[in-house]
């Protein structure tokens, strides 16, 4: 095998026309790292009380957080899935789907703590 | 008999509707995650593609169900804009369920996944919302006045923790209902499972079963009217009543089909 490829069985190349099968706990790794995304955009809310209009500041860095994972873990978990990785990049979509209903509850609360 | 709070821990309230949605998010994983392992002990293992149409009908399901009720008002300007409806605006279990089938839909036609998944995803779908729907009974309206002997009376304090509240008048618990109905829907689709004419009729089957029964609930709901006597939901599902009544021919043909097959060989013995 050639240095720039990797050594390991997780980079070898796959024999042409044969799918990486999804495993699930590579999907259980993309789930687990999109949701820690939605969650780290929540700590925009209580950042956002420090300064004045907290909770106006805090919501609007909180939905433009919210964008801007929505963008990255589309293009990012399509772009994996269609390479076959194994799972990483439809865990990153399903939680994506899962988050949004964590983090929006969780603006909601956060939202009336600070208010 | 509202509890719109479920917990409030260090001043952040969690609220008992997001629970609820999340807890039948998890509920319906789990049912997903027993019928895929069941199909594999009978011996016909499911493609782990499946991961790829679970990921499309949860992606379609999350961004419909927030989208779904945007454009309410023929003038345009009456809606909310695109930010504040996906923020503030409400979420809608028809429009979700349209996203999720349409995200399925894509992503099986762009994995190439074969065969087909109703089935897997029909017990789900129905368990995830009876647990679903225990929230919405704690924390929205009722449902509209009513002398049934089974209505619920809303106190001061609860009514006016709910848009279009009313204290001291019965109203229909049209969100228990609902919960009754998933909940048989989930025994009889169990039932059902191994008994439908096609692979993937299941779901046609308990879709068409909601719809119908979503169109006579919302009566006694507590909706707003929209149009002619019916709600939002109730002219959505009018519009989408000759979907109804097709797939409701083809199932029967199928099931007439499959009986005429059935009934065949014994003919030609008996011959």
């Amino acid at each position: 095998m050639t240095g720039w490829q990797g050594s390991g069985p997780a980079y070898s190349p796959q024999p042409p026309g044969q799918r990486r099968p999804i495993e699930g706990r590579r999907v259980a790794i993309g789930v687990a790292i999109a949701i820690g995304a939605h969650l780290l955009t929540l700590a925009a809310i209580p950042i956002g009380s420090l300064f004045q209009d907290g909770a106006i500041l805090g919501a609007f860095v909180f939905l433009a957080l919210q964008g801007l994972l929505f963008l990255t873990l589309l293009v990012v978990g399509i772009v994996l899935t269609v390479r076959q990785d194994g799972g990483i990049g439809v865990g990153l979509l399903i939680g994506w789907a899962l988050g949004v209903l964590v983090s929006f509850g969780g603006c909601v609360a956060l939202l009336n703590l600070t208010a | 008999m509202l509890h719109p709070v479920l917990v409030e821990l260090s001043g952040v309230e969690i609220r008992t509707h997001d629970v609820s949605v999340a807890g039948g998010v998890l509920v319906a994983g789990a049912v997903f995650a027993v019928q895929v392992r069941r199909r594999a002990r009978l011996g016909r293992p499911v493609d782990d593609r499946i991961w790829i149409v679970v990921a499309g009908t949860l992606v379609g399901g999350a961004i419909f169900s927030r989208l779904g009720t945007w454009l309410q008002h023929l003038d345009l300007r009456d809606n909310a804009t695109l930010v504040e409806q996906w923020a503030y605006g409400n979420r809608s279990i028809l429009s979700g369920l349209v996203g999720a089938y349409a995200g399925a839909l894509l992503a099986k036609r762009l994995c190439g996944y074969p065969g087909r998944t109703g089935d897997l995803f029909a017990p789900a779908v129905a368990l995830g919302m009876v647990v679903g729907r225990v929230g919405c009974l704690l924390s929205e309206l009722p449902g509209t006045p009513t002398t049934l002997p089974w209505g619920v009376t809303l106190s001061a304090v609860e009514a006016a923790q709910v848009p279009g509240g009313v204290a001291g008048v019965a109203l229909h618990p049209s969100f228990a209902y609902e919960i009754g109905f998933h909940l048989l829907a989930f025994v009889l689709l169990l039932w059902l499972r191994d008994r439908m004419p096609r692979e993937g009729d299941l779901l046609t089957l308990y879709l068409i079963a909601y719809a119908v029964f979503r169109f006579a609930v919302e009566f006694v709901r507590g909706n707003a009217v929209a149009f002619a006597g019916l709600t939002r939901p109730q002219l959505f599902l009018l519009a989408c009543a000759p979907l109804v009544m097709w797939q409701v021919v083809r199932l029967w043909r199928r099931s007439r089909t499959v009986a005429r097959a059935a009934a065949a060989p014994r003919m030609e013995i008996n011959a």
